[in-house]
This record gives C-alpha cells, structure tokens and sequence, in this order.
C-alpha cells in the first residue's frame, strides 16, 4: 500500500500536513523521505517542520557544526567550496533527491562545505541530534542513508573527473541536465553568472555557449533564467557525465524495498 | 572603466556576449578574452581551431581578434614556421566559411523574393517587423550580422515580393 494512503490512514492527519503541507500523492516531495516504510516514517514524522528555502539562503557554513538536517521537496541546494580569490565551484547539487547535512549530521562532524540555496522551494528539517538518534536506532534508516551518501560520493567522483576532463559545453548542458531532473517544467531559474560560479568558468564563456545551445534550438536565454526546449538534443550534447550517474543511481537503488511511491527508481529509470 | 563585449566567430552566424564585462584597461581585457578562449577550447582544440572570439570596447571598436588556434597549447609541438602556417590556414578556413554562408543566405533571400515569396530575417534574433509575421507561412530564416558594426551584408528586405 502506497505510503501516501497509509499515512492518511493514520490519527494525526494534521501533523502530517504540517510536516508537508503539500498533496501527500504528488512527487513533489523528498525522495529519502518517501522511500522509508511508514514505520520508518511515523518515527521521524513527529520531529520534521517544514519551511521555504530562499535562494541565496545558506544552510550551513565550512567548518560550522551542522544544526539541522535538511530534505529538500523541491528547489536545488549547491555545496560549495570557498575559496579565497574566486567564489567556490559547486562540488555537488542537491534537490528533492537528496539530504543536505546528513553526513556530517551522522558524524558529528563540522561541515565539509557551504550549502546554498539556488532555487528556492519547501523543505523539511530535523534537528541533527535526532537525525543521529534515529540512524542508530533503525538499521534499515541506516543502510538507506548509506546508499544516499554513495548517490552523493558518486556525484562528486563524477564531478571531479568531469571538471579535469570535459569541454565547457558538454559540462554545461550535464549541468542544465542535472538541474532539470531536480525539479521544474523546463525552465531553469539560474542566472548565467551561478551557472558560471557554479562551473567556475567566466560568464562570458557560459554566455557563448548558452548563445550557441540557443542558435541550434536547444534552449532560449531569457533575463534569469533560461527555458529547455529540446531536452533530447541537450542529452547528446552532454558529456557522458549524466548518463553514467543515472546508471549508478538505479544501480545503487535497484534491490531497495518497495515503498512509498518508488520516486527515486522511478526518475532514475527514466 | 571601459566596458568590453565579446563575439565568438565559428564559422556560423556569430554568437554575441553584448553584456560584458566592465574591466581597467585593454590588457586586462585581452587576459580575460584569453581566459574565455581558453574555457572555450579546452578538451576539444580540433573542433575549435577555426574559431574566433572579437573583443570590442564600449559596443564601438573591435580592439582584439582571437583566432582559437594561436593559443591552441596541443600545437605548441610543432615548429615556429609550421606553426604560422597552419593558423594562417585555419584563419583562412573560417573566413571562408563565413563568406560561403553569407552568400548562400543572399542568394537563398533573392531566389524567394523572385518567386513572389516573403522572406523575413531575424537580425541577431530581433524580428524586422512583427506586424507581418502573421500572414506569413513559415519561410522565415534567422540570420544573423553585427548591424552597426560595418558589416555590409545587413540588409536584408523583410516583406511580401518586395
């Protein structure tokens, strides 16, 4: 049974509602949070309250012990890696798909990053002491978290790799690709100067590569933000970055138990 | 501070950054230029080899022309005189391309001006008139030139037979 038809099976619908406030059916909401059976669930339910992630706002700092484990519903977070003389390339990207904070949240351990807010949308937080508390009670909470850590350190690897390796556009059109999956209709509400930070190159360069996606039809530039028209020609022109990190998700999550509504396999299938 | 604006020549219609950045003086102009070039280029050198980034200062002269294959470092093996060779040639090869194009384009606007059909334009993504967009089947062609920018071939009639 769906989790979403259970939970209303439950007494207290209304602090349900107040930890989503959204339509418990859609997919609009955090993957981790839906992949965990309604036992799982009525045990961190109580413990999550739900507000707006801004853009610009910041989740965390470097080297700041972590408060609050973040799962967003939708939006995108950036980890950042402060440098001294230019603004930080983003290490990774995280959305509905994932957990922001939980590593060093489960560690105990200081932030190995910034985590700004890029897009804003609703989310779900939990103090990190009580994030701990329920790993060490649930070993199936625990190898679930496990498997979202290895989603991100996937992610990163690729990232890496990619930024040694890759020409500008295809890293760009994996990224436009990457933030599409996280969420919208399309429409990708960066500036070309984030995407430029976000790839640490000159804005310029993204201006000329977005003005040479937008000659072939791919996508149109517009002020703030940039609209996908064709979704499929900007897969053949990414690097094979995206197409591999798909692949390790399902991978990853191909013998999880069915539960909630299967967001996770589901999308990476796709 | 002056403020520099870009266009990328690759052989297609050019691509503009008519933004731009507000930087001191030309030589940090030309190092930020090279930057771009380089993040431009770098992984795939033989598919940018014909390309060009143009720097202009204040929207008005064009003070740098970058030709991708003189910062190319996979070329860096060769010797002095092959060198300058092989980036005349490209050099050439772009220059050509874009006159093969150009042409093409004229010929194609003239070709169905004498069929009586309308031919519109778009320059550099702005629409020559929007009122006869309307009646008009889909015959439209983007195209795209530096009007302002003495380049000659910007006039292009945008209505029905004329």
């Amino acid at each position: 049974m769906p989790i979403a038809d259970q939970i209303s099976e439950l007494p207290d619908k209304s602090v349900y509602q107040q930890a989503y406030e959204i339509n418990p059916k859609s997919q609009d909401r955090n993957w981790f949070l839906s992949e965990l059976s309604p036992a799982e669930f009525s045990i961190l339910r109580p413990h999550l309250t739900t507000f707006d992630m801004r853009p610009g706002d910041c989740l965390h700092y470097f080297g700041e012990r972590i408060d609050d484990v973040v799962f967003p519903h939708a939006g995108l977070v950036a980890l950042t890696m402060p440098l001294r003389e230019t603004s930080g390339a983003s290490v990774l990207l995280i959305g509905r798909e994932g957990i922001v904070g939980g590593f060093a949240a489960a560690a105990s351990a200081p932030a190995t990053c910034n985590a700004e807010v890029h897009i804003g949308g609703r989310a779900s937080r939990m103090s990190a002491a009580t994030f701990r508390y329920a790993l060490e009670d649930s070993a199936t909470m625990r190898r679930l978290a496990a498997r979202f850590d290895s989603s991100i350190m996937a992610q990163a690897q690729q990232t890496a790799l990619c930024n040694a390796a890759h020409q500008v556009e295809g890293r760009i059109c994996r990224w436009l690709l990457e933030v599409h999956d996280r969420g919208g209709n399309g429409k990708i509400p960066l500036t070309q100067s984030t995407i430029a930070q976000m790839l640490g190159v000159r804005r310029t360069t993204v201006t000329l590569v977005a003005g040479r996606l937008e000659r072939e039809g791919v996508l149109t530039c517009r002020r703030g933000y940039m609209q996908i028209i064709n979704r499929d020609e900007l897969e053949r022109r990414s690097c094979e970055c995206y197409g591999r990190g798909k692949s390790y998700v399902e991978l990853l999550f191909a013998d999880q138990p069915e539960h909630g509504n299967g967001a996770f396999r589901a999308a990476a299938a796709k | 501070m002056p403020n520099y604006t870009f266009a990328l020549r690759d052989g297609s219609d050019p691509i503009e950054d008519d933004v731009g950045v507000t930087l001191t003086d030309r030589q940090h102009a030309y190092q930020y230029a090279q930057g771009v070039v380089l993040e431009l280029m770098s992984g795939r050198e033989a598919q940018t080899r014909t390309w060009r980034l143009d720097v202009y200062e204040n929207s008005a002269e064009r003070v740098f022309e970058i030709p991708f294959v003189s910062l190319d470092r996979t070329l860096e093996t060769l010797q002095p005189e092959l060198r300058v060779l092989i980036e005349a040639l490209w050099e050439r090869d772009r220059t050509f391309r874009e006159s093969a194009r150009s042409i093409l384009r004229e010929a194609r606007a003239r070709l169905a001006r004498s069929r009586g059909k309308p031919y519109l334009i778009t320059n550099s993504g702005k629409r020559n008139d929007t009122r006869q967009l309307e009646h008009v089947p889909r015959a439209a062609v983007t195209g795209g030139s530096f009007a302002g920018r003495g380049n000659a071939d910007a006039n292009f009639d945008a209505a029905a037979g004329n």
